[in-house]
């Protein structure tokens, strides 16, 4: 058999390899890419789980905890050391469940560490529909009483205006910290806000 | 007070008794029922020994026609010197110690003293530590004890601080100052200024003189006073009394154990508080220091089982007064998590000074302190009641409101969930001293676990240390047949733990008495207390956690500072906190005063230093445990940055460098 029919044999198996090799290389990108995704998405899961954590543990003990964490922040806290404020809250008695730790660690550096240093108060509550909430009176209170639970994207939305009082009511006796000077601006915030077209 | 001769042929009840000395024997029926009719009540005398039926002196018991009614209970007329009728009053009261700092003005007191034979003098070298061991003294007596202190007037101010933890605790206390006499009223004599025990009202009950015909009745209403409800220290002066007149005195027997009135509930807001009770869907408990004063360990302990009701603490909790490992037992009423599920919150004399973290859940509160009720929150239903007969009360109501059934499956329902909570809060807690166990310097979390390994079961500790010291409290084992808590004082003026430690070792003599110190917290003039230690023998064991800082106020002043943009919080300097430099050697300063002295500076060297604490406290020997501890805390600032300044060096310069 001469060379060129031994290579016009030999092509097919050449492309074939090639065409297996780009598929699994194609395989693993695409397995890494959604190994990535969803690591990203368990990470945006686990953040997401943080931050709901702090509003359940934290403001038992620290009614200010929304300026102490930015406070915290602006020194840019990295992940250790956040978790060895977390271990320092479980030992002076913050109830603070064993798998909740990495939990907050991962929402506290992510929203008050060297990246987030100079997040606002609950940043990671204030994007998508939420970064629009317009500038007015009760927007500071709404950040601070109600994004440290609530994603208030869609908090706000679920709401008719003639029931906020009973929410907010409801929300305190929950344990939110809204002082009752602030209460009232609060309530026309979220009235307007529902109302708005 | 003026008194009148008792007319016997009018059968006067109106009248005090004749002067001692005056015509004619005072009969012990004559005298009861006048003093009664003069509404004079006498201790633990019944009502029914005050005869109002019958002649005032008739020498005959009256009768009802039934059971003869009990003979009056006067111990005895005391005669002799006026200073000895107070030593004969305070030992029918049980007293038997009595502490002192340096005077000389007592001699006559002195002699009945040492004529009794039965009383021991605790000398203690300042004022200050003699109230705190006073307060210790009290504290750890199960009710049975009343500190009694004498000391100098000029002794006043440096009691100040003590006797304001002891009035901000509710602890009984009788402190007495020699001088004060209205003779050099408006003169500025020596050691003397106008209304001497003014200083003192702020911190007292009561104060008064003690009058040369009248120490023991002055004595035994300052005892009334002091434990009222509500309690708390009671100052007299001595400088009006001529100690060493003769006098004859009534002495009355005082039954200590029983000298805070005790009253039960209006039986309709105990309806009220059960059916609260029995209705929540959620209720929580939370307990304070009453709950240890009254003797309702066990009740209260009872009582949350009976509902599987949570029981939390607060800051301001002094003693052990609910079991910390118990499956029931939260913690801190400050940390339950949001959103709150509790709607109701039952209060045992917790005082709620520190307002009410569940609020605006309905709210029951319980004390036997009419003063602290509705004072700091205004509950929605108040209970004045002895929390032992409160709770015994609530109890039977309860059993009247639900079947056995009913309460048998709310109880399992409830326990369930709330042991699986607070399981998970231990093991969080397990987690957390795994993660910094070998840590040097030692971490809070293995002090913790070292004394709980190496102290008797039953041992007691006295805590002054600040925020971080939840962090050993949680790993030693508190209430029921387990550890003692005496403290911290909810006064918070640093410099009573290591007195008020001493004191409870007094009261306590069979145990180990472990006070807990932070560095900062004993250089409060705290190592003259040691002397007292030393002198007489208490085997305890003073735990030094040696940050090298005023740690707490660091970490307060950083976080302020942070909150606040502050000039000093940017420049990560702060005025207040490090403490070295010089780095004091406390093991030394035990040394010092005979005592032992250890420096513990790296984790593993603190298992066997507490083992040869433990074995010098067996053989009689104090110790100081200078324990190298963690800088917890917001890192904030340069822990080591202080203020330079040499008054040496200025002074050189001033001499032109000589």
């Amino acid at each position: 058999m001469d060379g060129r029919r031994r290579g016009t044999r030999m092509f097919p198996v050449v492309a074939g390899c090639l065409v297996v090799w780009v598929c699994a290389c194609y395989q693993q990108t695409a397995t890494a890419a959604s190994a990535a995704a969803a690591a990203q998405s368990s990470n945006d899961e686990l953040i997401q789980k943080g931050r709901e954590a702090v509003g359940q543990v934290c403001l038992g003990c620290h009614r200010n905890i929304v300026p102490m964490l930015q406070a915290e922040g602006r020194s840019g806290r990295s992940a250790d050391r956040w978790r060895t404020t977390m271990y320092s809250m479980i030992s002076r008695g913050a109830h603070i469940m064993p798998d909740e730790i990495d939990a907050l660690v991962a929402h506290l550096a992510n929203s008050y560490g060297p990246s987030g240093a100079s997040a606002p108060a609950g940043a990671a509550n204030l994007s998508g529909p939420a970064a629009a909430l317009p500038d007015a009176a009760g927007k500071s209170i709404l950040e601070q009483s109600c994004a440290m639970c609530h994603d208030l994207g869609t908090a706000i939305n679920k709401t008719a205006a003639e029931e906020w009082e009973t929410v907010v009511d409801r929300m305190v006796t929950y344990g939110a910290s809204v002082p009752p000077a602030d209460k009232e601006e609060l309530i026309r915030y979220l009235d307007e806000l529902t109302q708005a077209p | 007070m003026a008194t009148r001769k008792v007319d016997k042929r009018k059968g006067d009840k109106r009248s005090l008794p004749s002067q001692p000395g005056g015509a004619g024997a005072v009969s012990r029926r004559n005298f009861v029922a006048a003093t009664a009719a003069a509404g004079i009540g006498l201790g633990t005398l019944s009502s029914a020994a005050f005869a109002q039926d019958g002649p005032a002196d008739s020498g005959q018991p009256v009768s009802t026609g039934g059971t003869p009614l009990p003979e009056s209970q006067l111990v005895e007329t005391y005669e002799g010197p006026a200073a000895g009728a107070v030593l004969a009053q305070l030992r029918a009261a049980g007293v038997r110690t009595i502490f002192h700092t340096n005077t000389s003005g007592f001699v006559p007191f002195w002699d009945a003293v040492h004529a009794a034979g039965d009383v021991q003098v605790i000398n203690v070298t300042h004022e200050g530590h003699a109230v705190a061991a006073a307060q210790g003294y009290t504290m750890a007596g199960a009710g049975k004890n009343l500190g009694f202190f004498f000391g100098s007037d000029a002794g006043i101010p440096n009691s100040l601080s003590n006797m304001y933890c002891a009035w901000k605790d509710r602890v009984p206390l009788l402190v007495t100052y020699g001088g004060g006499s209205l003779r050099g009223q408006g003169a500025d004599g020596f050691e003397a200024w106008d209304d001497q025990l003014g200083p003192t009202k702020p911190f007292t009950m009561w104060t008064g003189y003690l009058l040369t015909q009248q120490m023991s009745d002055v004595v035994r209403r300052a005892i009334n006073f002091a434990y009222g409800p509500p309690s708390g220290p009671v100052t007299l002066l001595w400088g009006e009394a001529q100690a060493s007149q003769q006098v004859r005195a009534p002495i009355y027997q005082i039954d200590l154990a029983h000298a805070r009135r005790r009253f039960c509930a209006e039986p309709a807001l105990i309806q009220q508080a059960a059916r609260w009770l029995v209705e929540a869907q959620n209720p929580v408990f939370v307990v304070g220091p009453e709950i240890t004063e009254d003797g309702a360990e066990a009740e209260i302990r009872a009582l949350a089982e009976k509902l599987s009701v949570p029981v939390t603490e607060t800051k301001d909790v002094m003693y052990a007064s609910f079991p910390n490992d118990h499956p029931l037992f939260l913690g801190q009423l400050a940390a339950l998590r949001r959103p709150r599920k509790a709607d109701l919150l039952v209060s045992f004399g917790e005082s709620l000074r520190r307002n009410n973290p569940l609020h605006p859940v309905p709210t029951v509160h319980i004390s036997h302190d009419p003063d602290i009720l509705g004072r700091a929150y205004a509950s929605d239903l108040v209970v004045a009641s002895d929390v032992r007969l409160a709770i015994r009360d609530l109890s039977d109501a309860v059993d009247g409101l639900l079947t056995r059934d009913r309460m048998a499956r709310i109880r399992s329902t409830r326990l369930a969930e709330i042991s699986a909570y607070s399981t998970q809060l231990k093991q969080s807690r397990e987690m957390v001293l795994r993660s910094r166990f070998d840590e040097s310097p030692v971490s809070w979390e293995r002090l913790g676990y070292e004394l709980e390994q190496a102290l008797d079961k039953d041992a007691v500790i006295v805590p002054e240390l600040g925020s971080q010291y939840w962090k050993v409290l949680a790993q030693l084992t508190f209430g029921g047949d387990n550890k003692l808590k005496f403290g911290r004082t909810v006064g918070s003026a640093l410099g009573w733990g290591v007195g008020a430690a001493f004191g409870v070792s007094l009261a306590l003599p069979s145990r180990q008495v472990v006070s807990l110190q932070g560095d900062g917290g004993f250089m409060f003039g705290q190592a003259e207390a040691l002397w007292s230690i030393s002198r007489y023998q208490a085997p305890m064991l003073i735990v030094i956690l040696n940050n090298h800082s005023y740690n707490d106020s660091r970490v307060r002043n950083m976080s302020n500072g942070g909150l606040g943009g502050g000039l000093l919080h940017a420049e990560r300097k702060d005025y207040n906190g490090h403490l070295g430099n010089p780095d004091v050697d406390f093991p030394k300063i035990a040394e010092a005063y005979s005592l032992r002295g250890e420096k513990v500076r790296a984790a593993a060297e603190l298992g066997p230093a507490l083992q040869r604490s433990i074995r010098s406290m067996r053989e009689g020997k104090a110790v100081v445990l200078d324990v190298d501890i963690a800088s917890d805390g917001q890192p904030m600032s340069d822990p080591t940055w202080y203020q330079h300044y040499s008054i040496a060096d200025i002074g050189r310069q001033q001499r032109g460098g000589a």
